[in-house]
């Protein structure tokens, strides 16, 4: 039993220590966004990088989430008669929750990993160190690009994936009835306003900043040993995923307070 | 390294105890929305509030003004719902305003609705209680629309019934009004009082001249006085022919113009043609009687009394 | 004799583990200082408090006169600029070039130089490692000591004034493991560099140093030259060069 209290508050000790570690990677991160130089070679580097390397993973993903949601929604709607809402339903559950968070998960597994598991080995043939030794700022040079080049990436793989995935659900939709693609789309945009679009992409930028994040954190306190490069890619997987949520909770939260007022 | 430790664990647990109660408070504000606003109380009781729950919205002539803070049992049939009203619109909310639950739409939640009251009553206090009102639930809605239905449809039935008889000349107005069989048998009735005439003349005749018992015995100014008495009963029947056509006319008119129940309840295009039928068809019977009357007058009751009555017999 | 790193009563712990207890060191200018210990005794932790990528505890550190553990950021990059580092592994940017992995160190300090001054800083400092024809491999490309001399070569670009080895030999073959050796003497005779070289190589002592100091619980408590050391009454000493 003293056992079970000592674990639980050690576990207690270390979350909190974690975040608070977080944080303050965080505020030293963002503090280099504007500290010159500003890498912005290495910031487009970064960002094709990540973009091409995520791209098609996104689009393909996103297809099949649109047909696969249409699919699925289709004989409920059905059941009500209200087929013709099925492209409204669809754009608003892409854009506002399915999109943004199918989106920034793909990206937690795929380039916050990336980015855990590349950091983790400079700074375990102490790359990092050396860099830090020669007057450029890992920080600078390494971190606050790769944060950045996700922060603005992860946005535009999010409005592909909503656009691929709205072209998926018009294609199950084609499957049983004949209606024109700008049928379609003027049914889908129609059920959406801009209170839909402007807090999912927000949403999307913040996902984008803690992928880059997390990712950068986990791999820079790396341990020493090559062990530690896999174990801060997995955990950067980990965090990144279950940071994403909790932004989603909040987010979710925040859009419905400012709607009710 | 010691320090910086305590530091960023004093962070950690200070910006997760900031989420957790960003998070908390959330929801709190989610359940009753009405927590920045001053608001106040007002109670009212129902017998069954369908499902009415904490947190659901209070209308005032379509605007939301507040929740419903509570729902209480308070006895075996009687439930106190508390309603949290923006204290901006209490000046509108009046001592004898209604309270009534509703629906969002035909499938959404449910909602409090308080229907607005007289001002002379008076602005509502806090804890007041407004009167609730039975609300109608869209099953007993649909019942009481299929009652009327059907019961315009009984009366649309009806009224066909009754246009069809009347053109096709069943029963006494139909007949009235179809039918030219009066005018044959009032001209057949001008016939035989004419034959009556000639009689009555063959017996003058016979009474001038002096024939029979009966001649003698009967007195001339009796006979004059006798026929004198059937021709005002005569008039009076032409009388009564005239106020006929009047009220005909009327019946008519109020068909044409709408007022009556038939055409209130039933705006029916076939009966509106068949009214009109009728109408036409009232009117030549109109025309028919009027022509008939000055028939009477033109063929005997002239001729009785003038020598034109000789004319026309000798004729 | 002009002191260029002087080191007094530094202390580091790590958790529990004190690493460091009470190092004194002083490096004269021009000199070669060997650091012998054995694994595990936190001989790695010294150079990198004195370019401060660890924080020491307490005690001080001077190099080049300047209170190393009391500067700010940018007065202390002045001084790193002068003190080169060479990591055990060579630390080679993966995904850069030699070529750019050489330009990056210097482009912070030297951004005035136009292309062709990079470029013949770049082949200099590769020609005094012997690797002038690696300018556009990969480090992926490139073998263990290979990378060694290109991260020689990039700390050697900025012509410091004193290098910290740290490891240099580790984990090459004998022959490659001579050839550092020399190229460490070299650059000391070039440059006049002064030098501190951590390692368990006795072969890299024997060639390089002027001075060694052995560390033993987290103090340096044997002082002297090889020749001395080796002929040393303590059987721990001389357990070294067996």
């Amino acid at each position: 039993m003293k056992d079970l209290i000592n674990t639980i508050q050690h576990l207690l000790e270390a979350f909190f220590q974690e975040v608070g570690d977080i944080l303050l990677f965080t505020g030293d991160v963002v503090r280099q966004f504007f500290t010159a130089p500003f890498e912005w070679k290495e910031l487009v580097r970064q960002a094709y990088y990540i973009g091409n390397k995520t791209l098609p993973l996104i689009g393909i993903t996103g297809f099949i989430m649109g047909l696969v949601l249409t699919m699925q929604s289709r004989p409920v709607m059905e059941s009500f008669g209200a087929e013709s809402l099925l492209p409204g339903m669809i754009a608003v559950s892409i854009i506002r929750e399915i999109g943004p968070v199918i989106t920034a998960l793909l990206c937690a597994g795929k380039i916050s990993s990336g980015i855990g598991a590349e950091l983790g080995a400079m700074k375990v043939t102490e790359q990092l160190d050396a860099m830090e030794v020669s007057g450029a700022k890992p920080l600078n040079y390494v971190v606050a690009t790769r944060v950045l080049a996700t922060t603005f990436l992860v946005p535009v793989l999010v409005i592909m994936a909503d656009v691929v995935g709205l072209f998926g659900s018009y294609m199950a939709i084609a499957m049983n009835e004949d209606l024109s693609f700008m049928l379609f789309l003027s049914l889908a945009f129609d059920s959406l306003s801009f209170v839909d679009i402007i807090p999912a992409t927000v949403k999307t930028f913040i996902f984008g900043f803690f992928i880059g994040l997390i990712g950068c954190y986990k791999g820079y306190t790396a341990d020493r040993g090559t062990e530690s490069v896999g174990r801060s890619a997995n955990s950067a997987v980990v965090t990144a995923s279950l940071v994403i949520f909790i932004i989603d909770l909040l987010a979710v939260q925040f859009t419905s307070l400012l709607g009710a007022s | 390294m010691g320090k910086s430790k305590s530091r960023s664990f004093k962070l950690g647990l200070f910006v997760s105890a900031g989420v957790l109660l960003f998070m908390l408070a959330v929801y709190y504000l989610g359940s009753k929305q009405n927590l920045f606003s001053s608001s106040f109380t007002v109670q009212s009781r129902f017998y069954d509030v369908k499902g009415l729950v904490e947190g659901n919205k209070v209308r005032y002539s379509g605007i939301d003004v507040g929740t419903v803070s509570s729902v209480k049992l308070i006895a075996d049939s009687t439930i106190m719902v508390e309603l949290s009203i923006d204290e901006r619109v209490r000046e509108f909310i009046r001592k004898d305003s209604k309270v009534e639950i509703g629906r969002e739409g035909l499938m959404g939640s449910k909602l409090v609705f308080i229907h607005p009251g007289t001002a002379v009553a008076g602005s509502i206090g806090d804890n007041g209680e407004l009167e609730s009102v039975k609300s109608v639930d869209i099953e007993e809605m649909l019942r009481e629309a299929q009652k009327i239905i059907d019961d315009g449809r009984a009366v649309s039935k009806n009224l066909l019934a009754m246009s069809r008889k009347i053109n096709e000349g069943e029963g006494d107005l139909a007949r009235l009004i179809n039918d030219n069989t009066i005018t044959t048998t009032l001209s057949q009735t001008g016939d035989e009082l004419l034959g009556i005439a000639q009689n009555a003349r063959e017996i003058t005749e016979k009474v001038n001249k002096g024939e029979g018992d009966l001649g003698r015995l009967l007195n001339d100014t009796t006979i004059t006085f006798q026929m004198n008495r059937s021709l005002s009963q005569l008039e009076e029947v032409g009388a009564n022919a005239d106020t006929f056509t009047q009220e005909m006319a009327k019946f008519g008119k109020a068909l044409n113009n709408g007022q009556g129940l038939l055409n209130r309840l039933v705006y029916d295009s076939v009966m509106a043609v068949h009214v009109d039928t009728t109408i036409v068809k009232v009117g030549e019977g109109v025309d028919d009687v009027v022509e008939t009357a000055e028939a009477i007058r033109e063929s005997w009751l002239l001729n009785l009394f003038s020598g034109r009555k000789k004319k026309k017999v000798e004729k | 004799m002009e002191i260029v790193i002087d080191i007094k009563h530094l202390k580091k712990a790590f958790k529990r583990n004190e690493v460091l207890k009470d190092v004194n060191l002083q490096l004269a200018k021009g000199e070669n200082l060997v650091i012998l210990g054995k694994s595990g005794t936190g001989k790695s932790v010294l150079p990198k408090c004195i370019v401060r990528l660890i924080e020491a505890d307490r005690g001080e550190i001077h190099v080049l006169g300047k209170d190393i553990l009391k500067l700010e950021a940018t007065e202390l990059d002045e001084v790193r600029k002068k003190v080169g580092y060479l990591f055990q592994g060579g630390a080679l940017y993966d995904s850069m070039t030699v070529k750019q992995n050489l330009v990056f160190q210097i482009r912070r300090t030297q951004l005035e130089k136009n292309k062709a001054e990079l470029r013949d800083l770049v082949e200099e400092a590769l020609a005094n490692v012997g690797l002038k024809d690696a300018m556009q491999k990969m480090p992926a490309e490139l073998s263990g000591g290979m990378k060694k001399r290109i991260g020689l070569a990039r700390t050697l670009i900025l012509k410091p004034s004193i290098i910290l080895y740290d490891e240099p030999t580790t984990g090459l073959d004998p022959v490659t493991a001579g050839e550092i050796s020399e190229l460490i003497l070299d650059v000391q005779q070039k440059y006049n560099t002064s030098s501190i070289i951590i390692t368990h190589d006795m072969k890299c002592a024997r060639m390089t140093s002027n001075s060694i100091r052995i560390m033993k619980n987290g103090k340096f408590e044997v002082v002297g030259s090889y020749d001395e050391l080796r002929h040393s009454d303590d059987p721990e000493v001389r357990a070294y060069f067996s």
